[in-house]
Protein backbone atom coordinates (compact mmCIF):
# COMPACT_ATOMS: atom_id res chain seq x y z
CA UNK A 1 0.00 0.00 0.00
CA UNK A 2 2.54 1.95 0.96
CA UNK A 3 3.54 2.25 -3.77
CA UNK A 4 -0.07 3.90 -3.80
CA UNK A 5 0.62 6.10 -1.05
CA UNK A 6 3.79 7.29 -2.80
CA UNK A 7 2.19 7.68 -6.11
CA UNK A 8 -0.81 9.43 -4.99
CA UNK A 9 1.70 11.94 -2.95
CA UNK A 10 3.10 12.64 -5.94
CA UNK A 11 0.28 13.30 -7.95
CA UNK A 12 -0.69 15.94 -5.40
CA UNK A 13 2.66 17.30 -5.47
CA UNK A 14 2.60 17.36 -8.98
CA UNK A 15 -0.60 18.94 -9.83
CA UNK A 16 0.24 22.21 -7.38
CA UNK A 17 3.00 22.49 -9.51
CA UNK A 18 1.10 23.48 -12.37
CA UNK A 19 -1.68 26.12 -12.47
CA UNK A 20 -3.72 24.73 -15.69
CA UNK A 21 -4.33 21.58 -16.85
CA UNK A 22 -1.54 18.52 -17.24
CA UNK A 23 -1.49 16.09 -19.98
CA UNK A 24 -0.47 12.26 -19.74
CA UNK A 25 3.04 13.04 -20.57
CA UNK A 26 3.82 15.31 -17.77
CA UNK A 27 2.67 13.27 -15.40
CA UNK A 28 4.45 10.21 -16.49
CA UNK A 29 7.48 12.23 -16.98
CA UNK A 30 7.56 13.14 -13.88
CA UNK A 31 6.24 9.87 -11.70
CA UNK A 32 9.17 7.57 -10.92
CA UNK A 33 6.89 4.90 -10.15
CA UNK A 34 4.79 5.53 -13.63
CA UNK A 35 7.79 6.35 -15.51
CA UNK A 36 8.95 2.51 -16.88
CA UNK A 37 5.37 1.12 -16.97
CA UNK A 38 3.87 0.56 -20.66
CA UNK A 39 1.33 2.83 -21.38
CA UNK A 40 -1.41 0.52 -20.64
CA UNK A 41 -0.43 -0.47 -17.84
CA UNK A 42 0.34 3.66 -16.93
CA UNK A 43 -3.50 4.38 -17.81
CA UNK A 44 -4.72 1.49 -15.04
CA UNK A 45 -2.42 2.36 -12.40
CA UNK A 46 -3.18 6.32 -13.35
CA UNK A 47 -6.82 5.49 -12.97
CA UNK A 48 -6.94 3.44 -9.87
CA UNK A 49 -4.64 6.30 -8.03
CA UNK A 50 -7.36 8.72 -9.08
CA UNK A 51 -9.86 6.59 -7.54
CA UNK A 52 -7.60 6.33 -4.50
CA UNK A 53 -7.77 9.94 -4.52
CA UNK A 54 -11.34 10.67 -5.12
CA UNK A 55 -12.00 8.70 -2.06
CA UNK A 56 -10.40 10.80 -0.14
CA UNK A 57 -11.45 14.08 -1.58
CA UNK A 58 -9.59 14.93 -4.43
CA UNK A 59 -11.13 15.36 -7.84
CA UNK A 60 -8.85 14.77 -10.71
CA UNK A 61 -10.51 15.26 -14.02
CA UNK A 62 -9.69 16.43 -17.64
CA UNK A 63 -10.68 19.23 -18.90
CA UNK A 64 -11.68 20.15 -22.53
CA UNK A 65 -10.53 23.91 -23.64
CA UNK A 66 -12.15 24.35 -27.00
CA UNK A 67 -9.09 26.76 -27.92
CA UNK A 68 -6.70 23.98 -26.75
CA UNK A 69 -4.59 25.95 -24.62
CA UNK A 70 -5.40 24.70 -21.08
CA UNK A 71 -6.51 20.98 -22.11
CA UNK A 72 -5.55 18.65 -19.72
CA UNK A 73 -5.50 17.26 -15.86
CA UNK A 74 -7.02 19.41 -13.13
CA UNK A 75 -7.42 19.15 -9.54
CA UNK A 76 -9.82 20.20 -7.17
CA UNK A 77 -11.63 19.74 -3.82
CA UNK A 78 -9.31 21.92 -1.70
CA UNK A 79 -10.56 25.48 -2.43
CA UNK A 80 -11.56 25.69 1.75
CA UNK A 81 -8.56 24.58 3.26
CA UNK A 82 -6.63 26.60 0.52
CA UNK A 83 -9.05 30.19 0.93
CA UNK A 84 -8.24 29.47 4.83
CA UNK A 85 -4.48 29.28 4.33
CA UNK A 86 -4.58 32.72 2.08
CA UNK A 87 -6.82 34.68 4.19
CA UNK A 88 -4.63 36.55 6.58
CA UNK A 89 -7.32 37.18 9.17
CA UNK A 90 -7.56 33.28 10.12
CA UNK A 91 -5.44 31.13 12.49
CA UNK A 92 -5.21 28.38 10.08
CA UNK A 93 -2.84 26.33 13.07
CA UNK A 94 -6.08 27.06 15.33
CA UNK A 95 -8.18 26.35 12.91
CA UNK A 96 -6.85 23.07 12.33
CA UNK A 97 -6.15 22.34 15.68
CA UNK A 98 -9.85 22.98 16.03
CA UNK A 99 -10.42 20.64 13.07
CA UNK A 100 -8.68 17.87 14.90
CA UNK A 101 -10.04 17.99 18.23
CA UNK A 102 -13.35 17.72 16.40
CA UNK A 103 -11.99 14.63 14.37
CA UNK A 104 -11.10 12.94 17.32
CA UNK A 105 -14.50 12.99 18.60
CA UNK A 106 -16.97 12.90 15.80
CA UNK A 107 -16.35 10.25 13.10
CA UNK A 108 -16.57 11.30 9.74
CA UNK A 109 -16.85 9.69 6.57
CA UNK A 110 -17.50 11.48 3.11
CA UNK A 111 -21.03 9.92 3.11
CA UNK A 112 -22.55 12.23 5.66
CA UNK A 113 -21.95 15.03 2.94
CA UNK A 114 -24.82 13.40 1.19
CA UNK A 115 -24.05 14.44 -2.04
CA UNK A 116 -24.45 12.48 -5.14
CA UNK A 117 -22.11 14.88 -7.29
CA UNK A 118 -19.95 16.89 -5.20
CA UNK A 119 -17.77 18.34 -7.73
CA UNK A 120 -21.54 20.23 -8.87
CA UNK A 121 -21.38 21.47 -5.69
CA UNK A 122 -17.42 22.41 -5.56
CA UNK A 123 -18.19 24.36 -9.00
CA UNK A 124 -20.88 26.33 -7.67
CA UNK A 125 -19.08 27.34 -4.53
CA UNK A 126 -16.42 28.59 -7.08
CA UNK A 127 -18.66 30.66 -8.85
CA UNK A 128 -20.39 32.17 -5.91
CA UNK A 129 -16.93 33.05 -4.60
CA UNK A 130 -16.05 34.37 -7.70
CA UNK A 131 -18.97 36.42 -9.03
CA UNK A 132 -19.80 34.30 -11.72
CA UNK A 133 -23.33 33.18 -13.51
CA UNK A 134 -24.05 29.31 -14.38
CA UNK A 135 -26.14 27.94 -16.09
CA UNK A 136 -27.50 23.81 -15.90
CA UNK A 137 -30.19 21.86 -16.80
CA UNK A 138 -32.82 21.46 -14.20
CA UNK A 139 -36.13 19.68 -14.65
CA UNK A 140 -35.38 19.25 -18.34
CA UNK A 141 -35.07 23.06 -18.81
CA UNK A 142 -31.97 25.35 -19.24
CA UNK A 143 -31.66 27.60 -16.40
CA UNK A 144 -29.24 30.67 -16.27
CA UNK A 145 -28.81 32.09 -12.78
CA UNK A 146 -26.58 34.24 -10.59
CA UNK A 147 -25.77 31.71 -7.51
CA UNK A 148 -25.52 33.37 -3.78
CA UNK A 149 -25.98 30.50 -1.21
CA UNK A 150 -26.77 27.14 -0.14
CA UNK A 151 -29.34 26.01 2.00
CA UNK A 152 -29.51 22.74 3.94
CA UNK A 153 -32.70 21.26 5.04
CA UNK A 154 -33.73 18.20 6.12
CA UNK A 155 -30.63 16.46 4.65
CA UNK A 156 -31.16 18.48 1.37
CA UNK A 157 -28.66 20.74 0.33
CA UNK A 158 -30.51 23.46 -2.09
CA UNK A 159 -28.48 25.97 -4.25
CA UNK A 160 -30.11 29.61 -3.84
CA UNK A 161 -30.25 32.15 -6.76
CA UNK A 162 -31.80 34.66 -9.02
CA UNK A 163 -33.02 33.70 -11.72
CA UNK A 164 -34.51 36.30 -14.13
CA UNK A 165 -34.42 38.87 -11.28
CA UNK A 166 -36.32 36.39 -8.18
CA UNK A 167 -34.84 34.39 -5.89
CA UNK A 168 -35.58 30.32 -6.45
CA UNK A 169 -34.11 27.55 -5.05
CA UNK A 170 -32.99 23.98 -6.58
CA UNK A 171 -31.77 20.90 -5.22
CA UNK A 172 -28.19 20.60 -5.96
CA UNK A 173 -28.42 16.38 -6.77
CA UNK A 174 -30.81 17.56 -9.50
CA UNK A 175 -28.40 20.03 -11.38
CA UNK A 176 -26.86 18.75 -14.66
CA UNK A 177 -24.82 20.09 -16.91
CA UNK A 178 -23.24 22.35 -15.01
CA UNK A 179 -21.60 25.33 -17.09
CA UNK A 180 -19.69 28.39 -15.65
CA UNK A 181 -19.72 31.63 -17.01
CA UNK A 182 -16.23 33.38 -17.32
CA UNK A 183 -16.56 36.92 -16.72
CA UNK A 184 -17.33 38.35 -13.34
CA UNK A 185 -20.76 39.80 -12.83
CA UNK A 186 -21.85 43.36 -10.87
CA UNK A 187 -25.39 41.95 -9.42
CA UNK A 188 -25.23 43.07 -5.86
CA UNK A 189 -25.77 39.54 -3.93
CA UNK A 190 -25.95 40.11 -0.30
CA UNK A 191 -26.44 37.35 1.86
CA UNK A 192 -27.89 39.43 4.39
CA UNK A 193 -30.83 40.64 2.42
CA UNK A 194 -31.51 38.12 -0.22
CA UNK A 195 -34.29 35.44 0.90
CA UNK A 196 -33.58 31.81 0.84
CA UNK A 197 -37.03 30.65 1.67
CA UNK A 198 -38.10 27.89 -0.80
CA UNK A 199 -39.94 29.05 -4.30
CA UNK A 200 -42.58 26.94 -3.44
CA UNK A 201 -42.69 28.91 -0.45
CA UNK A 202 -44.99 31.44 -1.40
CA UNK A 203 -43.20 34.25 0.19
CA UNK A 204 -43.16 32.22 3.54
CA UNK A 205 -46.53 32.35 4.56
CA UNK A 206 -46.67 32.66 8.25
CA UNK A 207 -48.63 29.76 10.70
CA UNK A 208 -49.29 30.81 14.04
CA UNK A 209 -49.78 27.54 16.15
CA UNK A 210 -51.20 27.38 19.87
CA UNK A 211 -50.54 22.76 20.38
CA UNK A 212 -51.41 21.50 23.87
CA UNK A 213 -49.31 18.33 24.69
CA UNK A 214 -49.68 15.45 26.91
CA UNK A 215 -46.36 16.37 28.27
CA UNK A 216 -42.75 17.90 26.58
CA UNK A 217 -41.16 14.67 25.35
CA UNK A 218 -43.14 14.66 22.25
CA UNK A 219 -42.54 17.85 21.51
CA UNK A 220 -38.77 17.61 22.20
CA UNK A 221 -38.34 14.37 20.32
CA UNK A 222 -40.22 15.62 17.38
CA UNK A 223 -38.73 19.41 17.53
CA UNK A 224 -36.48 18.76 14.37
CA UNK A 225 -38.99 17.82 11.89
CA UNK A 226 -39.87 21.40 11.22
CA UNK A 227 -38.27 24.69 10.99
CA UNK A 228 -40.14 27.06 13.75
CA UNK A 229 -40.20 29.42 15.99
CA UNK A 230 -40.93 28.81 20.14
CA UNK A 231 -42.80 31.77 21.35
CA UNK A 232 -43.48 30.54 24.45
CA UNK A 233 -44.10 26.93 26.61
CA UNK A 234 -46.77 26.90 29.66
CA UNK A 235 -47.95 24.50 32.26
CA UNK A 236 -51.41 23.72 32.18
CA UNK A 237 -51.87 21.10 35.27
CA UNK A 238 -50.48 18.25 33.74
CA UNK A 239 -50.00 19.17 30.70
CA UNK A 240 -47.94 21.92 28.43
CA UNK A 241 -49.24 24.62 25.85
CA UNK A 242 -47.06 25.52 23.20
CA UNK A 243 -47.15 28.54 21.19
CA UNK A 244 -45.39 27.92 17.83
CA UNK A 245 -44.35 29.96 14.61
CA UNK A 246 -43.88 28.50 11.43
CA UNK A 247 -43.62 28.81 7.55
CA UNK A 248 -42.80 25.01 7.41
CA UNK A 249 -46.33 24.27 6.52
CA UNK A 250 -45.13 20.50 5.80
CA UNK A 251 -43.03 19.97 8.25
CA UNK A 252 -45.54 20.75 10.92
CA UNK A 253 -48.18 18.55 9.27
CA UNK A 254 -45.62 15.90 9.85
CA UNK A 255 -45.03 16.69 13.20
CA UNK A 256 -48.83 16.72 13.97
CA UNK A 257 -49.20 13.46 12.87
CA UNK A 258 -46.14 12.39 14.49
CA UNK A 259 -47.55 13.82 17.86
CA UNK A 260 -51.19 13.13 17.31
CA UNK A 261 -51.23 10.27 20.09
CA UNK A 262 -50.26 13.46 22.73
CA UNK A 263 -52.00 16.23 21.18
CA UNK A 264 -54.73 17.73 23.46
CA UNK A 265 -55.77 20.63 21.46
CA UNK A 266 -54.76 22.52 18.45
CA UNK A 267 -55.23 26.34 17.32
CA UNK A 268 -54.35 27.69 13.98
CA UNK A 269 -54.61 30.84 12.29
CA UNK A 270 -55.38 29.32 8.62
CA UNK A 271 -58.70 27.40 8.36
CA UNK A 272 -57.60 26.42 4.91
CA UNK A 273 -54.89 24.27 6.83
CA UNK A 274 -57.20 21.56 7.59
CA UNK A 275 -58.10 20.61 3.62
CA UNK A 276 -54.53 20.50 2.90
CA UNK A 277 -53.39 18.54 5.89
CA UNK A 278 -56.03 15.56 4.77
CA UNK A 279 -55.82 16.16 0.57
CA UNK A 280 -51.95 15.52 0.29
CA UNK A 281 -51.11 12.27 1.17
CA UNK A 282 -54.67 10.30 0.31
CA UNK B 1 -13.61 4.35 4.40
CA UNK B 2 -11.24 1.52 4.38
CA UNK B 3 -8.16 1.45 6.85
CA UNK B 4 -5.75 2.31 4.05
CA UNK B 5 -7.47 5.38 2.95
CA UNK B 6 -7.53 5.92 6.50
CA UNK B 7 -3.83 5.84 6.65
CA UNK B 8 -3.16 8.01 3.91
CA UNK B 9 -5.56 10.55 5.52
CA UNK B 10 -3.42 10.51 8.75
CA UNK B 11 -0.22 11.25 7.07
CA UNK B 12 -2.05 13.66 5.22
CA UNK B 13 -3.16 15.28 8.52
CA UNK B 14 0.58 14.86 9.62
CA UNK B 15 1.66 17.04 7.17
CA UNK B 16 -0.48 19.95 7.34
CA UNK B 17 0.34 20.21 11.11
CA UNK B 18 4.08 20.26 10.63
CA UNK B 19 3.45 22.46 7.87
CA UNK B 20 2.02 25.14 9.98
CA UNK B 21 4.64 24.32 12.69
CA UNK B 22 7.90 22.32 12.38
CA UNK B 23 8.59 21.17 15.60
CA UNK B 24 6.62 19.31 17.84
CA UNK B 25 6.30 17.66 20.95
CA UNK B 26 5.66 13.93 20.26
CA UNK B 27 3.05 13.55 22.80
CA UNK B 28 0.84 16.77 21.64
CA UNK B 29 1.14 15.71 17.82
CA UNK B 30 -0.23 12.04 18.88
CA UNK B 31 -2.70 13.41 21.17
CA UNK B 32 -4.20 16.06 18.24
CA UNK B 33 -3.87 12.97 15.47
CA UNK B 34 -4.95 11.17 17.99
CA UNK B 35 -3.04 8.21 17.45
CA UNK B 36 -0.21 6.15 19.85
CA UNK B 37 3.19 5.31 19.67
CA UNK B 38 2.98 2.79 17.09
CA UNK B 39 1.68 4.38 14.41
CA UNK B 40 3.53 7.52 14.97
CA UNK B 41 6.10 5.17 13.84
CA UNK B 42 4.15 4.40 10.89
CA UNK B 43 3.50 8.00 9.97
CA UNK B 44 7.14 8.81 9.97
CA UNK B 45 8.80 5.71 8.33
CA UNK B 46 6.37 5.66 5.38
CA UNK B 47 7.18 9.50 4.90
CA UNK B 48 10.77 8.83 5.10
CA UNK B 49 10.54 6.33 2.37
CA UNK B 50 8.44 8.73 0.19
CA UNK B 51 10.83 11.32 0.68
CA UNK B 52 13.46 8.61 -0.51
CA UNK B 53 11.62 7.58 -3.97
CA UNK B 54 10.48 11.27 -4.57
CA UNK B 55 12.87 11.90 -7.17
CA UNK B 56 11.45 15.56 -8.90
CA UNK B 57 11.69 17.19 -5.38
CA UNK B 58 13.12 17.16 -1.92
CA UNK B 59 9.80 16.76 -0.36
CA UNK B 60 10.98 16.57 3.72
CA UNK B 61 13.52 16.07 6.16
CA UNK B 62 12.86 14.53 9.28
CA UNK B 63 14.76 14.32 12.86
CA UNK B 64 13.11 12.81 15.74
CA UNK B 65 14.41 13.67 18.57
CA UNK B 66 13.44 11.75 22.15
CA UNK B 67 10.30 13.49 22.92
CA UNK B 68 10.75 15.89 19.95
CA UNK B 69 10.00 15.86 16.10
CA UNK B 70 11.34 18.30 13.39
CA UNK B 71 10.31 18.43 10.04
CA UNK B 72 11.56 20.34 7.04
CA UNK B 73 8.93 20.92 3.85
CA UNK B 74 10.46 22.20 1.09
CA UNK B 75 8.44 24.72 -0.71
CA UNK B 76 6.23 22.82 -3.42
CA UNK B 77 5.26 20.45 -0.23
CA UNK B 78 4.32 23.54 1.26
CA UNK B 79 2.20 24.89 -0.72
CA UNK B 80 0.35 21.60 -1.54
CA UNK B 81 -3.79 21.88 0.33
CA UNK B 82 -4.08 18.52 1.70
CA UNK B 83 -7.14 19.14 3.92
CA UNK B 84 -10.10 17.98 1.51
CA UNK B 85 -13.58 20.36 0.96
CA UNK B 86 -15.46 16.86 1.20
CA UNK B 87 -13.94 16.29 4.58
CA UNK B 88 -14.45 19.95 6.39
CA UNK B 89 -18.38 19.71 4.90
CA UNK B 90 -18.98 16.71 5.87
CA UNK B 91 -17.93 17.94 9.75
CA UNK B 92 -19.51 21.29 8.84
CA UNK B 93 -23.04 18.96 7.72
CA UNK B 94 -22.67 16.69 11.16
CA UNK B 95 -22.46 19.96 13.28
CA UNK B 96 -25.22 21.64 11.33
CA UNK B 97 -27.37 18.20 11.69
CA UNK B 98 -27.17 17.91 15.04
CA UNK B 99 -27.81 21.59 16.01
CA UNK B 100 -24.95 23.00 17.12
CA UNK B 101 -26.82 23.95 20.64
CA UNK B 102 -27.37 20.30 21.51
CA UNK B 103 -23.43 19.49 20.23
CA UNK B 104 -22.47 21.80 23.22
CA UNK B 105 -23.40 19.57 26.01
CA UNK B 106 -21.15 17.07 24.33
CA UNK B 107 -17.95 19.44 23.19
CA UNK B 108 -16.67 22.64 24.45
CA UNK B 109 -18.48 25.55 22.70
CA UNK B 110 -15.47 27.34 21.35
CA UNK B 111 -14.21 24.32 19.47
CA UNK B 112 -17.81 24.36 17.52
CA UNK B 113 -18.13 27.76 17.15
CA UNK B 114 -14.37 28.62 15.71
CA UNK B 115 -14.97 26.14 13.39
CA UNK B 116 -18.62 26.75 12.63
CA UNK B 117 -17.76 30.60 12.06
CA UNK B 118 -14.43 29.80 10.01
CA UNK B 119 -16.45 27.18 7.33
CA UNK B 120 -19.44 29.90 7.03
CA UNK B 121 -16.55 32.29 5.41
CA UNK B 122 -15.98 30.40 2.61
CA UNK B 123 -19.34 28.60 1.64
CA UNK B 124 -22.55 31.13 2.60
CA UNK B 125 -24.53 28.66 3.73
CA UNK B 126 -28.08 29.64 5.44
CA UNK B 127 -29.58 27.92 8.23
CA UNK B 128 -33.34 28.07 8.93
CA UNK B 129 -32.94 27.72 12.87
CA UNK B 130 -34.92 24.84 14.62
CA UNK B 131 -35.45 26.03 18.37
CA UNK B 132 -33.40 24.26 20.60
CA UNK B 133 -33.90 23.23 24.35
CA UNK B 134 -30.85 23.58 26.07
CA UNK B 135 -29.14 20.54 28.18
CA UNK B 136 -27.14 21.01 31.72
CA UNK B 137 -23.56 21.67 30.38
CA UNK B 138 -21.16 18.66 30.27
CA UNK B 139 -18.32 18.10 28.78
CA UNK B 140 -18.68 14.52 28.08
CA UNK B 141 -15.50 12.97 26.66
CA UNK B 142 -13.66 13.38 29.80
CA UNK B 143 -14.07 9.85 30.48
CA UNK B 144 -16.91 10.23 33.20
CA UNK B 145 -19.63 7.96 33.45
CA UNK B 146 -23.03 9.28 33.16
CA UNK B 147 -26.60 8.92 32.98
CA UNK B 148 -28.55 9.93 30.05
CA UNK B 149 -32.59 9.79 30.00
CA UNK B 150 -33.16 8.72 26.16
CA UNK B 151 -36.45 7.65 24.05
CA UNK B 152 -35.37 5.11 21.58
CA UNK B 153 -36.43 5.34 18.20
CA UNK B 154 -40.39 4.54 17.22
CA UNK B 155 -41.14 5.45 21.13
CA UNK B 156 -42.09 8.61 22.79
CA UNK B 157 -41.23 6.92 26.47
CA UNK B 158 -37.96 7.18 27.95
CA UNK B 159 -35.23 4.92 29.61
CA UNK B 160 -32.36 5.84 31.82
CA UNK B 161 -29.32 4.25 30.49
CA UNK B 162 -25.77 4.60 32.54
CA UNK B 163 -23.13 5.19 29.87
CA UNK B 164 -19.34 5.77 29.21
CA UNK B 165 -19.59 8.20 25.87
CA UNK B 166 -16.92 7.09 23.05
CA UNK B 167 -17.32 9.49 20.13
CA UNK B 168 -20.37 11.09 18.00
CA UNK B 169 -20.71 9.22 15.34
CA UNK B 170 -23.26 9.88 11.60
CA UNK B 171 -24.98 7.01 11.33
CA UNK B 172 -28.33 6.37 8.87
CA UNK B 173 -30.45 7.49 11.83
CA UNK B 174 -29.22 10.78 12.23
CA UNK B 175 -26.05 12.23 14.52
CA UNK B 176 -25.57 10.04 17.60
CA UNK B 177 -24.03 9.40 20.64
CA UNK B 178 -21.50 6.16 20.58
CA UNK B 179 -20.94 5.14 23.72
CA UNK B 180 -20.76 2.13 26.45
CA UNK B 181 -24.00 1.05 27.98
CA UNK B 182 -22.40 -0.06 31.12
CA UNK B 183 -25.22 -2.63 32.18
CA UNK B 184 -25.54 -4.07 29.00
CA UNK B 185 -21.95 -4.15 28.80
CA UNK B 186 -21.98 -3.10 25.12
CA UNK B 187 -21.55 -0.63 22.88
CA UNK B 188 -24.39 1.20 21.37
CA UNK B 189 -25.99 4.34 19.95
CA UNK B 190 -27.98 7.15 21.09
CA UNK B 191 -29.17 9.84 18.76
CA UNK B 192 -28.51 13.28 20.45
CA UNK B 193 -31.74 14.62 19.34
CA UNK B 194 -34.01 12.09 21.49
CA UNK B 195 -31.77 12.49 24.97
CA UNK B 196 -34.08 13.97 26.54
CA UNK B 197 -31.41 14.96 29.39
CA UNK B 198 -28.15 13.55 31.33
CA UNK B 199 -26.93 13.55 34.29
CA UNK B 200 -23.93 12.60 35.97
CA UNK B 201 -25.81 10.63 38.77
CA UNK B 202 -25.86 7.11 38.96
CA UNK B 203 -29.32 6.21 39.58
CA UNK B 204 -30.05 3.20 42.35
CA UNK B 205 -33.39 2.12 40.74
CA UNK B 206 -33.01 3.44 37.07
CA UNK B 207 -36.25 2.88 34.48
CA UNK B 208 -34.04 0.58 32.25
CA UNK B 209 -35.81 -0.38 28.91
CA UNK B 210 -36.56 -3.65 29.61
CA UNK B 211 -37.67 -4.61 25.82
CA UNK B 212 -34.20 -5.06 23.62
CA UNK B 213 -34.99 -8.27 21.60
CA UNK B 214 -36.98 -6.43 19.16
CA UNK B 215 -37.46 -8.32 15.64
CA UNK B 216 -36.68 -7.23 12.35
CA UNK B 217 -39.75 -5.72 10.30
CA UNK B 218 -39.36 -4.99 6.45
CA UNK B 219 -41.32 -2.06 5.45
CA UNK B 220 -42.47 -1.98 1.97
CA UNK B 221 -43.20 1.32 -0.16
CA UNK B 222 -43.53 3.22 -3.37
CA UNK B 223 -42.77 7.15 -3.47
CA UNK B 224 -45.62 9.75 -4.30
CA UNK B 225 -44.16 11.18 -6.77
CA UNK B 226 -39.86 11.20 -7.63
CA UNK B 227 -37.21 9.66 -5.55
CA UNK B 228 -36.42 11.48 -2.71
CA UNK B 229 -33.99 11.68 -0.23
CA UNK B 230 -35.32 9.80 2.65
CA UNK B 231 -33.55 11.41 6.01
CA UNK B 232 -30.34 9.84 6.71
CA UNK B 233 -31.28 6.54 4.39
CA UNK B 234 -28.52 5.82 2.00
CA UNK B 235 -29.40 4.47 -1.38
CA UNK B 236 -27.83 1.43 -0.46
CA UNK B 237 -30.24 0.91 2.28
CA UNK B 238 -33.13 0.69 0.40
CA UNK B 239 -33.87 -2.51 -1.87
CA UNK B 240 -35.33 -1.97 -5.35
CA UNK B 241 -37.82 -5.60 -5.69
CA UNK B 242 -38.98 -6.98 -9.20
CA UNK B 243 -42.67 -5.55 -8.46
CA UNK B 244 -40.61 -2.04 -8.43
CA UNK B 245 -41.29 -1.48 -4.87
CA UNK B 246 -38.52 -0.86 -1.99
CA UNK B 247 -38.05 -2.43 0.78
CA UNK B 248 -36.26 -1.14 3.93
CA UNK B 249 -35.84 -3.12 6.59
CA UNK B 250 -35.83 -1.11 10.34
CA UNK B 251 -35.15 -2.97 13.88
CA UNK B 252 -38.75 -3.16 14.70
CA UNK B 253 -41.72 -2.26 13.49
CA UNK B 254 -42.52 0.52 15.56
CA UNK B 255 -39.64 2.24 14.39
CA UNK B 256 -40.37 1.61 10.52
CA UNK B 257 -43.93 3.21 11.74
CA UNK B 258 -42.51 6.53 12.88
CA UNK B 259 -40.41 6.28 9.49
CA UNK B 260 -43.33 6.10 7.55
CA UNK B 261 -44.65 8.86 9.81
CA UNK B 262 -41.90 11.21 9.21
CA UNK B 263 -41.90 10.60 5.60
CA UNK B 264 -45.40 10.38 4.90
CA UNK B 265 -45.73 13.22 2.53
CA UNK B 266 -42.74 11.28 0.16
CA UNK B 267 -43.98 7.80 0.50
CA UNK B 268 -46.90 5.27 0.38
CA UNK B 269 -47.01 2.24 2.26
CA UNK B 270 -47.71 -0.79 0.26
CA UNK B 271 -50.26 -3.27 1.36
CA UNK B 272 -50.07 -2.54 5.23
CA UNK B 273 -53.35 -1.83 6.42
CA UNK B 274 -52.07 -1.79 10.15
CA UNK B 275 -49.89 1.54 8.93
CA UNK B 276 -52.61 2.48 6.82
CA UNK B 277 -55.01 2.69 9.90
CA UNK B 278 -52.53 3.92 12.45
CA UNK B 279 -51.98 7.12 10.20
CA UNK B 280 -55.49 7.79 9.21
CA UNK B 281 -55.91 7.18 13.09
CA UNK B 282 -53.26 10.10 13.63
CA UNK B 283 -55.01 12.27 10.77
CA UNK B 284 -58.46 11.88 12.16
CA UNK B 285 -57.28 13.24 15.00
CA UNK B 286 -56.02 16.03 14.41
CA UNK B 287 -58.79 17.18 11.89
CA UNK B 288 -60.93 16.64 14.68
CA UNK B 289 -58.89 18.85 16.98
CA UNK B 290 -58.45 21.80 14.31
CA UNK B 291 -61.93 21.53 13.38
CA UNK B 292 -63.61 21.45 17.22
Amino acid sequence: MKNVFKRCMSLLLLFDKYSSGIDTTIIKDNILQYRDLSDSAFHRSFERDKDVLRKLGFEINYINDKWELNSGYEISGVEIWKSIKNDKEVDSLNFLTTYLYLKKIITIDNDSFLLRDKENFFNIQKAINQKLRISFIYKNIKRIVYPYSFKLYKDVWYLCAIDQDKPKTYIVNDISELRIGNKKHSKNLDLNVLPTNFSWDENSELFKVTLELDSIRPYYIYRESFIHKLISIKNIDKNIKLQIETSDQLGLKNFLILTASHLIDIETNKQIYIESIANEFK
Amino acid sequence: MNSNNNKFKLILDFIELVKEKSEWDIDQLCSLLKINQDDFDYVINTLSEMYISNDFDLFLDIEVDNEKVKVFINEIATSTHLITDSDLLSMYKILLDANIDSLEAYIDSEYLITFKETIDKYIPTKIDKIESIQINDFNLFEGEDITIDYSPLGTTSSYNYQIKPVSIVNNREGVALYAIDINANKTKTFLINRIINISTEILDNPNINKSSGSKEYEFRFTYRNEHVPLGELKEDDIKINKDNTCSVTFRNELIALEFYKLNIYKIKAVDNSAFDKEINSSLKRVIKLINK
